[in-house]
Order: structure tokens, then C-alpha cells, then sequence
């Protein structure tokens, strides 16, 4: 008896610890990021993806160099997270994308926890940022996005906390990690306005103090080491460097990184400085109108009118906070709206998060409002259920838009396109192409024999002489011969690129 | 008493309000059907030339379509490497054109749509004896140009 008393007292212990344990879970938080973690794991793509996302990858894994601006952190972080032993490496990087925008959505149910808001609203407000198209698209491919949002609310939510008790540490640290978000993308600098408002208006006369100034430069400091990732990338000598440019012999000739004119150029992104504020005026408006559209698809439409109420009642109640806000919106909304790119839309996702924070202050302003208007009735359920509504809905509306669980599209084009080639072919190609085909090689070592060459990396002029010093010497792809080889050269289709062979025009003197 | 209902009327309808005002946009919102993926932002980095049928018998005029070239730039338009025609892109780097083949014998055409060296896109079709005539789509707009140089006699009548 005495033993069976011992017994069930230590199974009451264990269960009291266990209920201990699960009450100290916060559940709200572990649903704020496991829930579109699971949604972003069951629509990511299943290997390498397209365009960027091959480059990034391809980089990541053979410890190379890509294009303007660098994006060192990420480099630095995706080669720590590819270690995981999931799937391959293309998979693994794009679940990077999905952790970091399942962890952005977690930290910003902490900043809406500082502004008061309800557990349902919270809910209500990110779902609707979580099934956002193009922030769960970018969620599901190796990119820098929703790590530049994840580093974008950890400033934030630094601030904020300085700015309860601000001190000289508590300052040092979203200084730090805005100066490491610059590793990641260039666009941070787009939240220093609302930053610099934020710091002077909340408590001017800590930027007399010295120690405050020591104490900010030298996080600046720590933050840009990883900056020094690329100059030491640069002295290995990476098979796989998007920071130059092949001449006419088929030479890549590196920028020096360890120059600083060559660092400069890199991590300034000078090479893209032609498509910023690249529309004219009366183009602008349509830009506008675009970005607009794309805000009420994002949000559902059910999250406009709220998602302004709450610009402007955070406006009244907390104008710093909300002066804050709206110039992280606007800085990003203004220079991407001017930005000449195709793909533009896809990089709002700064602008989205802010108006998720709009969106839950304008959700909670409304449920008070419906309170106060019928107090006897219980409407607060009802209003719950709304928003969560909204949210399932817009899931469901959007997941056939992003699934990608089933895009083996480019590791079939560019299997494809190893098996067309025939040995020691020499191919041409752009983004669509290129990438997929040196991950193939660089990552899992098919047809090193073959030489493939991004057209971004190799003047026109300089393409065509190399093609011509090589016609009939070894087979040659491209995706889309100009006119000049047209004339000189038997152009055959040959899956999704062209052969190109001498044709009766050509007399070997064109070399 | 009464003045306390309209408060709540008015603030019950304001609330209404600002929830579906985004509703109420939607007669006036493209909305968007097709899916987000890498072949819909491709055209940043390469222009794209397609056509509406890929073969057709000779005499059969095509359609082409050129998407993600430079905006408003003028385009030249190349039949197996000889110019036949520009055009010129619009503001979203889209043209578009037509290719009559009369007077071509059959055999591959390859049709280049070119602004300069590194924005140029070519697309090939087949002239195939027995294959079908082809025509544009209904609406398509775009100038028409010649594969070969027919030659056009007058004819009188008496």
C-alpha cells in the first residue's frame, strides 16, 4: 500500500509539472509562427527554384559571390541553415524563406502584444498578412524578402523597447541589427527616416549623452563586420561569382572586392542605379494605382478600410509610434512605386507589414466601437469569428495561386537542357536558364564539361565575338541568337535554347 | 434617449463602412487569377517573342506577340536574319505584329524581334505543306509584314 501511495503521488507530481509546462506555453505565440510555418512547408517549392532563387542557393552552397548588393547576411546565414539534413539543398534554402516569414509574423504579434491588441484580432491581422499572395509566395522560394521583413520588425520591436526605458544598450541594439539588416538588403536604408523620427521624438536628450553615441557607434561597427564576408569570399577565388563580367575571350574578369572602389560598387548596387526613379511623371499615377491593387489583393479587401482606421487612430493615440509607422510605409512605398522592374511587386513586403499593424489597431478600434454601440449584446464572439473567416477564406482564395509544393520546373528544364548539350558546349542564357544549369553543376556536379554563361555578365558585343571565335569549334546555345548571328550562323531549335552552327555564309574570317 | 440611438446608428454605420469599404472596390479592381511563379517575372531578365500557332501551310499568316523588351523603344522585326518591319514596344515593353508568308516556300522561319543585341527574342515556325492555314486571332491588332517579297501585278480590266 505504501508503495502504491508513493506511486500515485509521483504521477500527480509529473502531472502537476506537465500542466505547469503547458500553461507556461504561450499558445498564442506558438500559433503565430508554427501555423504558417506548417501552411508555408506544405506549398514550398520542393527543390531549386528559378531566376534569383537559383543564384542565391547556387551561392550559398559553393561559397560564392552574387550580384549587386552583396547580400552577405544572407550568404552567411543560409550556409549555417543549409546544414540542415532535410531534403536538398534547393529545398533547404527555401525553407529558410518559410521559417523567416513564419518568425516575422511571430514577431509581429509581440509588437501588436505592446499595443494591447486582442489575441483574436492579432489573429485576424497577420492571417491576413501570412496569406498575403506575394509575402507567402516569397515565403516558399529561397529569397531575401521575408528575411529583410524578420530583421525589419526585430528593429522594431527593439525600438519600442527601448523607447519604455531608453538606455545606451537598449539603443546599441536595433542600431546593430539595422546595420546587419544592410547585409541582407540594401533596403534597410529606406527605414532609416522613420527610425531617425522615431529616436528623436521619443527622447531627444539621450542623443546628448555621450555614452549613448559610443555605445550606437560601436553597434554600427559590429554590425557592418559582416560586410567583410565579401572581400574574403573574393580572395578564395568562387567558381561561382556573379560580381563581374566575362569579356570577349570568355575571361570572367572579377571586381575586386578587397578594392574599395570594387567593394563600393558592389554593396551600393550602382549597377541597378538606372531603374530607381525610372517612370516619368504621368507614368507615376498608374504605378500608384498598381501598388494600390495589389495592397487590397494582399489584404483581402476586408483590410483596407480598417487598415487606414488604424493609421489614423495610431496617429491620434501615439503619434510617435505612428509617425514611426508611416514613414517606414512611405519610404518603401515611394521608391519601389518609382522603381523600373518587372518584378516590383514583389517587394512590398515591407509596406504589408506595416499595414498589418494597422490592420490589428483598426480591427481592435472596430470591436470597441461594436461594444459600445450594443453593450448588452455579446457581439465580441461574433466579431472574432469574422476575422478569423476572413482569414480561412483568403487562405483557401490564395493557395492555388502560390503552391509550389509541385514546381519541379526548373531542375527539369535544366536536367533537360545537361542531357540536350552535346560535350564541351558552350551556352548562353539569362536568369530563367543560367542559374538552375550552374546549380546543377556547382551543387550536384553534372556535366562539369560544359561552360554556361549568364548573359546579365557579358556585354552584347563582347557575346557575339566570343560566339563567332567559337563557331564550328565547339557547340554553342543560346537562348535567343541576334540578328548578327542569324546571318552567319544555321540556327536549329534545340529543346528551350538554340544550336548554333556555321551556315553557307560563313567563312571563318568573322572571328 | 433618442439622441443616444442616433449616436449608435451613426456609429454602427460608420463601422460598417470602413469594414467593406474595400468590399465595395470590387467592381473596380482587376482581380488577379493567374498564378505567381518564376515564368511570370522572367521577362524581367529576357524579352519573349511567342506566336499563335508554331506551323501552318504556306500563305498562313501569324501572330506575334513580344513581351519584356525595353518600353517604348523601336523594335525591328527579322525573317531568318532580314529585317522586314518595326515596331514599336509600349509602355509595358509588349509589341506586337503580324507574318504573312505568301510566296514562302515551306521550310522553319525564324522570326527575331530585336531592340538591340541583349534584347532580342526569336521564335521559329514551320511551313509545312500539309498543315492548316493559319490566321490571326480575332481582334489581334498589329501591323502586318511580308516573310518573302511577293509581288503584287496590277490587273486591268476592259
Amino acid at each position: 500500500m505504501v508503495v502504491h501511495l508513493f506511486g500515485y503521488r509521483q504521477s500527480r507530481q509529473r502531472l502537476e509539472l506537465w500542466q505547469r509546462l503547458v500553461a507556461s506555453i504561450d499558445w498564442f505565440a506558438l500559433v503565430a509562427f508554427c501555423l504558417p510555418l506548417l501552411i508555408y512547408t506544405l506549398t514550398l517549392a520542393p527543390t531549386i527554384y528559378n531566376l534569383d532563387s537559383a543564384e542565391l542557393t547556387t551561392a550559398v552552397a559553393s561559397n560564392g559571390i552574387v550580384r549587386a548588393t552583396g547580400y552577405p547576411l544572407y550568404l552567411l546565414l543560409g550556409k549555417i541553415w543549409s546544414w540542415l539534413p532535410v531534403g536538398d539543398m534547393g529545398y533547404r534554402m527555401n525553407l529558410f524563406s518559410a521559417f523567416c516569414g513564419a518568425a516575422t509574423i511571430l514577431l509581429l504579434d509581440r509588437i501588436l502584444r505592446r499595443l494591447k491588441i486582442m489575441p483574436w484580432v492579432r489573429l485576424g491581422a497577420l492571417g491576413l498578412l501570412a496569406t498575403a499572395p506575394y509575402f507567402w509566395a516569397l515565403s516558399l522560394i529561397a529569397e531575401v524578402y521575408t528575411l529583410h521583413t524578420l530583421l525589419m520588425a526585430g528593429i522594431i520591436l527593439l525600438l519600442m523597447r527601448w523607447a519604455e526605458a531608453p538606455g545606451p544598450g537598449r539603443l546599441a541594439a536595433p542600431i546593430f541589427l539595422a546595420v546587419l539588416s544592410m547585409g541582407n538588403h540594401a533596403a534597410t536604408i529606406l527605414l532609416l527616416p522613420g527610425l531617425i523620427f522615431y529616436i528623436v521624438a521619443s527622447h531627444p536628450r539621450e542623443l546628448l549623452k555621450r555614452r549613448v553615441w559610443i555605445a550606437g557607434i560601436l553597434a554600427a561597427t559590429a554590425g557592418a563586420i559582416i560586410f567583410l564576408v565579401l572581400p574574403l569570399r573574393y580572395a578564395s577565388g568562387p567558381l561561382f561569382n556573379y560580381a563581374g563580367q566575362f569579356n570577349a575571350a570568355g575571361d570572367f574578369v572579377p571586381v575586386n572586392l578587397m578594392s574599395f572602389d570594387g567593394f563600393w560598387w558592389l554593396v551600393t548596387g550602382k549597377s541597378f542605379a538606372g531603374q530607381m526613379f525610372g517612370y516619368s511623371s504621368h507614368e507615376l499615377l498608374s504605378q500608384a494605382k498598381a501598388f494600390g491593387q495589389e495592397l487590397w489583393v494582399a489584404f483581402f479587401a476586408i483590410g483596407i478600410g480598417p487598415g487606414i482606421l488604424g493609421l489614423v487612430v495610431l496617429l491620434r493615440r501615439h503619434w510617435r509610434l505612428g509617425g514611426l509607422f508611416l514613414l517606414l510605409f512611405l519610404a518603401n512605398v515611394i521608391f519601389y512605386i518609382d522603381y523600373r522592374v518587372v518584378d516590383k511587386a514583389t517587394m512590398f513586403l515591407p509596406a504589408y507589414l506595416i499595414w498589418a499593424i494597422w490592420l490589428g489597431v483598426g480591427y481592435q478600434t472596430l470591436i470597441y466601437w461594436l461594444v459600445r454601440t450594443m453593450p448588452h449584446a455579446n457581439l465580441k464572439p461574433l466579431a472574432y469569428g469574422v476575422l478569423v473567416t476572413m482569414v480561412l477564406l483568403a487562405l483557401a482564395w490564395n493557395w492555388s495561386r502560390v503552391d509550389l509544393s509541385d514546381d519541379w520546373s526548373t531542375r527539369q528544364q535544366s536536367e533537360e537542357i545537361l542531357q540536350e548539350v552535346q560535350p564541351n558546349a558552350l551556352v548562353f542564357g539569362w536568369w530563367d536558364t543560367v542559374p538552375g544549369l550552374q546549380y546543377m553543376q556547382l551543387v550536384e556536379g553534372q556535366r562539369p564539361d560544359v561552360t554556361v554563361i549568364n548573359r546579365f555578365l557579358i556585354g552584347g558585343d563582347d557575346m557575339n565575338r566570343l560566339i563567332l571565335s567559337q563557331l564550328g569549334r565547339r557547340p554553342i546555345y543560346i537562348n535567343n541568337p541576334s540578328i548578327e548571328l542569324l546571318r552567319v550562323a544555321k540556327v536549329t531549335p534545340s529543346g528551350s535554347l538554340y544550336h548554333l552552327a556555321p551556315n553557307e555564309n560563313w567563312s571563318g574570317d568573322q572571328r | 434617449m433618442k439622441s443616444v440611438n442616433k449616436d449608435k446608428i451613426i456609429r454602427f454605420g460608420l463601422l460598417l463602412v470602413i469594414l467593406l469599404s474595400g468590399v465595395a472596390m470590387i467592381p473596380f479592381v482587376d482581380l488577379p487569377v493567374g498564378a505567381i511563379g518564376w515564368e511570370s517575372l522572367a521577362g524581367v531578365y529576357a524579352p519573349e517573342l511567342t506566336v499563335n500557332e508554331t506551323s501552318g501551310a504556306p500563305g498562313s499568316t501569324f501572330a506575334f506577340t513580344g513581351s519584356g523588351y525595353p518600353p517604348n523603344s523601336l523594335a525591328t522585326v527579322y525573317v531568318n536574319g532580314e529585317a522586314s518591319g518595326s515596331v514599336r514596344t509600349d509602355g509595358g515593353g509588349s509589341a506586337t505584329f503580324k507574318i504573312n508568308t505568301i510566296g514562302v516556300a515551306p521550310g522553319p522561319l525564324n522570326v527575331t524581334l530585336e531592340v538591340d543585341i541583349n534584347a532580342s527574342a526569336t521564335q521559329s515556325i514551320d511551313l509545312v505543306e500539309s498543315g492548316s492555314p493559319v490566321t490571326p486571332p480575332e481582334g489581334f491588332d498589329g501591323p502586318t509584314f511580308f516573310a518573302g517579297h511577293p509581288v503584287f501585278l496590277p490587273v486591268f480590266f476592259h
